[in-house]
């Protein structure tokens, strides 16, 4: 990706996250807190697959900031695939996902950390803005409808998977159950090992042969 | 349409041809005036658009001009507590963004040659509540009145193509800048690709209309078609800095070679 693309679709981006971060004020204390620990905090983001791109994260008190081009001190990059990256994005714990395989971490962990923590934990309170507009009493129950709506929601998606996953694993038989491939991939690394020893029992044999002759 | 900026040009052309020997010429656009007469021409120019300037860059541009200034910014390496001189920064966009990353401990002047240019980038930096660290110069970018070595970045966007004597610009540029600092120079210039050129061409002989619904001034537009087209190309112009002692000239296409970003560095430890 061309660094004048990668720079036109970073700048919604970064304008979206700062009007996101004004909004959280835990968010702003940590972000000042990353950068008492480093005066200069810098991130660079590399993707190894195509589309390739790179992006570099300037973090000061207040905002950050997103640059297609930097050339100054680097703090620490990260570098992965496009499916790492995706991963990293939707992993549920924070403390492992950076740890994905398909990642590379180098420099200032601590300051990637705690930058992603930032904005994993971005809690916006909705309803206060909201009010602004439409007043407390249309807040009040808006809200209220909205948070019986994700309740069913996630209710039903849960549901769903469950029915799914029976239905799949104990009524068709398609595909097997958890403890099945476990114990299948115990075999097979059973498997392997007693190849690996015979493999080896048949080198030293043959380098007896051989040194008896 | 006899009082109108570039069409004062056309008729200064005249006694420019006529006492030759005494009077060297430049170009205005496609027309040659006395070279004395450019800058005088090139203000009214921008005397009669200021109040809609920056209308007409989003009409003309179709907005794209937010998003190069922006890319060409990124290539500053501006970092708080530095000094940046925005040159013929007119209605303060660059100023805008520099004034952001140099932070409070930062400097940056907001300098043009027109003042009706300055009034409205000063008038728009204050509505927008950024003070403190900008400062309002109205300058000649031949003849900087800044001490030598003062900025540690000097950019001037869409701004070298009106200045009559481009050399001296860039040496006086290069005089003003720190050891080690930077210049950003932001332009129109030639499209690399041919069908993009063309494209270029057919869409740009829009302005003056656009430039005469909005603004009723159809000839400063005209006068800004003309002057892209006798800007030199990116090449001619990496060769100019060159000349002018900055070292590591490069530059950088946008939009296929419609703009392209100078930069160059001036020799030296940066302190």
């Amino acid at each position: 990706m061309s660094a004048f693309l990668a720079s036109t679709v970073f700048a919604p981006l970064e304008s979206l996250l700062n009007t996101v971060l004004k909004q959280d004020p835990a968010a702003l204390h940590k972000l000042q807190a990353l950068c008492s620990e480093n005066p200069h905090p810098v991130v660079s983001m590399a993707s190894t697959s195509t589309p390739r791109w790179q992006l570099f994260v300037m973090v000061d008190t207040t905002q950050v900031q997103l640059r297609a081009v930097y050339d100054g001190p680097i703090s620490a990059s990260v570098s992965g695939t496009n499916a790492a990256f995706s991963r990293l994005l939707m992993a549920k714990d924070v403390r492992t996902a950076l740890f994905d395989k398909g990642i590379e971490l180098s420099g200032d962990t601590h300051l990637v950390q705690g930058l992603y923590e930032v904005f994993r934990d971005l809690n916006i309170d909705w309803e206060h803005h909201f009010a602004g507009f439409t007043g407390d009493v249309f807040t009040q129950q808006f809200s209220n409808a909205m948070t019986s709506m994700r309740n069913w929601s996630g209710n039903a998606a849960d549901s769903m998977r469950q029915n799914l996953q029976e239905y799949l694993h104990e009524e068709t038989r398609i595909l097997p159950q958890r403890a099945e491939l476990e114990e299948f991939y115990t075999e097979v690394d059973e498997l392997r090992l007693r190849l690996d020893r015979l493999e080896a029992r048949l080198r030293r044999l043959s380098s007896d042969a051989d040194s008896a002759s | 349409m006899s009082d109108t900026p570039a069409s004062g040009a056309r008729e200064s052309e005249a006694p420019a041809t006529a006492d030759q020997s005494s009077t060297e010429t430049t170009h205005f656009g496609y027309a040659q005036v006395p070279v004395a007469e450019k800058v005088n021409l090139v203000g009214k120019v921008f005397h009669s658009v200021a109040g809609k300037y920056d209308v007409m860059n989003d009409l003309m541009s179709l907005g794209t001009h937010r998003i190069v200034k922006r890319f060409t910014v990124e290539f500053s390496g501006v970092r708080p507590g530095h000094s940046v001189l925005d040159l013929a920064g007119g209605t303060g966009d660059f100023t805008l963004r520099f004034a952001r990353l140099v932070g409070d401990t930062g400097q940056v002047v907001l300098a043009d040659i027109n003042d009706s240019m300055l009034r409205v980038g000063r008038d728009r930096l204050i509505d927008k509540g950024v003070t403190g660290n900008v400062s309002v110069a109205q300058v000649n970018a031949e003849c900087l009145p800044f001490a030598s070595d003062s900025f540690d970045c000097v950019c001037i966007a869409y701004g070298l193509r009106n200045v009559t004597d481009k050399d001296a610009a860039l040496r006086s540029m290069f005089t003003v800048l720190k050891p080690g600092g930077r210049v950003l120079i932001l332009e129109f210039s030639k499209p690399s690709n041919p069908l993009i050129g063309k494209a270029y061409d057919g869409y740009s002989q829009l302005w003056p209309v656009m430039g005469k619904l909005v603004t009723g001034d159809a000839e400063s537009y005209r006068y800004l078609v003309e002057s892209i087209r006798m800007h030199p190309d990116q090449e001619t112009l990496k060769q100019m800095m060159e000349t002018a002692g900055f070292t590591n000239c490069r530059y950088e296409n946008v939009m296929g070679g419609v703009c392209a970003i100078h930069i160059g560095l001036k020799p030296g430890m940066a302190a």
